[in-house]
């Protein structure tokens, strides 16, 4: 039997929109399996997630909360992936931006009106040329931005480590924290009581400039052309260089943003593993929103619950809190077959069976031939 | 949406590998009769890691000799700290526990937010009224009777010491060892090294072999790994916070104990008694209270010679009648 992979033509729209669902259902129906495994009832096990996760009014805004840096490095991935720039240096973007608010937020010569404006700006900046140096490595050197991005996570990470423990360190602590970042660098509080800071907004105020830029603009028209195809594009007249230089800048700013909120609007210090993995859970967030910044959003939502939720079914099931990353996972790899299912049918074939990959016939000469056409199927 | 190239599909599924940020959560506990006190610990290592092992042992015990209803967090990462602790409070906990350092800032919110919770946490800094108390492993009272004991025993002149981040309340600990070690041979060198973690056993033990192979004969582990590495290479170590002996009885002579049961005890009946305010646990945690002492030698009882018992008794009395105080020192301790 032979399997192939064949082309499809394009679904129609509404059919885009079911199935990030459809894959989300799947990912909770084979999620069940390890459920049971740790002993417990399934039905239970989802229903103390989403009521731990939205419950009470605590637990939504805790959730918006988680949302909104899932939300901005989910946008980071999606607009990198859109313009074929493979940016997997969110957590890194992430952390540049968190270590910008702090630095910039300690800063107590800041004009109080201007801090947290300027924190904002550069904290975006600082992570856009990050990403943007990875892009000129791969567009002037053919450097692969797979292995720059992803590795110079770590060059952040460790940075942002010594940093803590030597100059940005919290002297009234000693330990490996920053100081707390001033009022006037903080995001305001939208909600008494809770933690529901402007960052969230903000969070999504940028998900709906991406998609205006990604679906109204030239320049969104230019990172999809380019993403779907750079030769094509360039013969077009579209500046492809450019395009990935402006799309990474924006990508890894928006990472950059991320971190942003967390300091400015969540801790208010830089702590050491600020990012439980933000920046890697974008990838996963922009995959299954179809790399559509409102599809992010909703995406972003969804992991934020199943995240703020498992805490709570863990101490009422006894599952471990591990089934919120094993949900991720599962719903990535369904969301991907899901994908890959609806722009290709799988062909099975039988013909090889019948001998139809031996071509015999006879040439004009008049001599007989033989033609093995998957000569390396029959070994 | 077109699938750029097979590549995203594996880059995004090794991404989804690579997600870190796990935490795990305790079993719940057993349902508590109706008017018990509820008490809820977050932690942000696993329970086996001896600092929160230590709060959890307590809280265990009171469980069952003081009829609390208990439930905890574990391995609760530092940016989701708050989260869990404001998640306790809002389902109504009167007492809540855990390890706020490095989240001091954000727990001291969640306690002005929460101003009838009763927020007792691990923490290098002071109590706020009207519901903010702290407490701390002063344990550095047993450390110093242990470095004692290695000045005596060592025969290279060189003990290593292992700790986790050089922070004051780890720094105090090992400063007091080494004060100790002092005391008993001044001539003695210490090798000391931080392996940045709170719980990473084998980069305790790498750190302990280095020391090894740089001529210590003697090993304090601040962090768990350390005794590996002595019971691996064939000497005696001091293990800390818990008694480790069970670890490797050839190996542990013995370790300093923190027993968390005197504050525990103290503010779970000042909660229930409506006397609860803001209070430094500190020496709750000291020799005098029964919140610290020195593990028992077990093997090495009739190994040490009686001189070394004499002087550990004789200085324990001392500490026990107020009359000796053992130096605090919380700077970072370096290698000679």
């Amino acid at each position: 039997m032979r399997l192939a992979l064949e082309k499809r033509e394009t679904l129609p729209f509404r059919i885009h929109l079911l199935l990030p669902v459809g894959a989300v259902g799947i990912s909770f129906l084979l999620s069940f399996v390890p459920i049971l495994c740790a002993g417990a009832n399934p039905f239970t096990a989802y229903s103390y997630i989403f009521y731990g996760a939205l419950g009470t009014k605590t637990s939504i805004v805790e959730t918006l909360v988680k949302t909104a840096p899932l939300i901005l490095t989910g946008l980071c991935a999606a607009i990198a992936f859109k313009s074929g720039f493979y940016n997997l240096g969110g957590e890194g973007q992430f952390y540049l931006g968190a270590l910008t608010a702090a630095a910039l937020g300690i800063c107590t010569g800041l004009p109080p009106q201007t801090a947290l404006p300027l924190i904002i700006a550069a904290g975006f900046a600082a992570g856009g040329i990050w990403a943007f140096g990875a892009a000129v490595l791969k567009t002037k050197f053919r450097v692969d931005e797979v292995v720059v991005t992803l590795l110079s996570n770590y060059i952040v990470i460790y940075v942002v480590s010594a940093l803590l423990d030597g100059p940005l360190k919290d002297p009234r602590t000693m330990w490996p924290n920053s100081p707390t970042i001033m009022t006037a660098a903080r995001y305001p509080l939208l909600l008494g009581g809770t933690r529901l800071h402007a960052g969230v907004l903000v969070a999504i105020i940028v998900a709906l400039l991406a998609w205006v830029i990604m679906r109204k603009t030239t320049l969104g028209f230019e990172i999809a052309a380019t993403g779907a195809n750079p030769k094509a594009s360039a013969y077009a007249g579209i500046p492809v260089i450019r395009t990935v230089l402006i799309a990474s800048f924006l990508s890894g700013g928006v990472a950059g943003l991320a971190g942003v909120g967390e300091v400015s609007g969540l801790h208010y210090n830089l702590i050491e593993k600020i990012s439980p993995g933000y920046g890697y859970a974008g990838i996963v967030i922009a995959m299954l929103g179809e790399l559509n910044p409102v599809g992010v959003v909703l995406a972003a939502f969804l992991f934020g619950t199943i995240i703020t939720g498992a805490q709570m079914m863990s101490r009422v099931t006894g599952v471990p809190v591990f089934l919120a990353d094993v949900i991720q996972g599962i719903t990535l790899l369904v969301m991907l077959a899901v994908l890959i299912l609806t722009s290709y049918r799988i062909r099975v074939s039988l013909d090889h069976l019948r001998g139809a990959h031996i071509k015999r016939g006879i040439t004009t000469e008049g001599t007989e031939y033989t033609e093995y056409l998957d000569a390396d199927l029959r070994r | 949406m077109r699938i750029h190239s097979w590549r995203s599909s594996v880059i995004a599924v090794v991404s989804a590998l690579s997600i870190a940020g796990c935490s795990r959560s305790g079993a719940p506990p057993a349902p508590g009769k109706g008017g018990n006190l509820k008490v809820a610990a977050v932690f942000t290592t696993p329970i086996e890691e001896p600092w929160d092992g230590c709060v959890h042992q307590a809280l265990l015990k009171a469980r069952g000799e003081l009829g609390i209803e208990y439930q905890w967090a574990e391995s609760v990462p530092r940016p989701d700290y708050e989260r869990v602790v404001r998640e306790f409070a809002d389902r109504g906990f009167p007492l809540i526990m855990g390890d706020a350092f490095g989240s001091e800032e954000a727990v001291r919110r969640v306690a002005k937010d929460f101003p009838a919770t009763a927020f007792c946490f691990g923490s290098g800094l002071g109590p706020v009224e009207p519901n903010f108390s702290v407490f701390d492993d002063w344990i550095h009272e047993p450390a110093y009777l242990c470095g004692m004991i290695a000045g005596r025993l060592t025969k290279t002149h060189i003990i290593g010491l292992v700790g986790g981040y050089p922070v004051p309340e780890v720094n105090r600990i090992m400063n007091a060892f080494i004060a100790g070690a002092h005391e008993a041979d001044p001539a003695v060198k210490v090798k000391v090294s931080f392996i940045n973690s709170w719980f990473d056993p084998p980069k305790a033990k790498e750190a302990a072999l280095a020391q090894i192979a740089s001529g210590s004969d003697l090993l304090f582990g601040e962090r768990y790994g350390v005794i590996e590495a002595a019971k691996e290479k064939g000497i005696p170590a001091f293990g800390n916070m818990v008694d480790q002996s069970s670890l490797a009885p050839e190996t542990v002579i013995t370790s300093p104990v923190w027993d968390m049961w005197p504050t525990v005890q103290h503010v779970v009946s000042a909660v229930r008694g409506g006397t609860y305010h803001a209070t430094d646990y500190a020496e709750w945690s000291m020799m005098r209270k029964g919140g610290a002492r020195l593990a028992p030698f077990h093997r090495f009882e009739s190994r040490l010679s009686p001189e070394v018992g004499e002087m550990v008794r004789k200085r324990t009395g001392e500490i026990m009648d107020g009359v000796f105080r053992v130096p605090i020192n919380e700077k970072i301790p370096v290698s000679d």
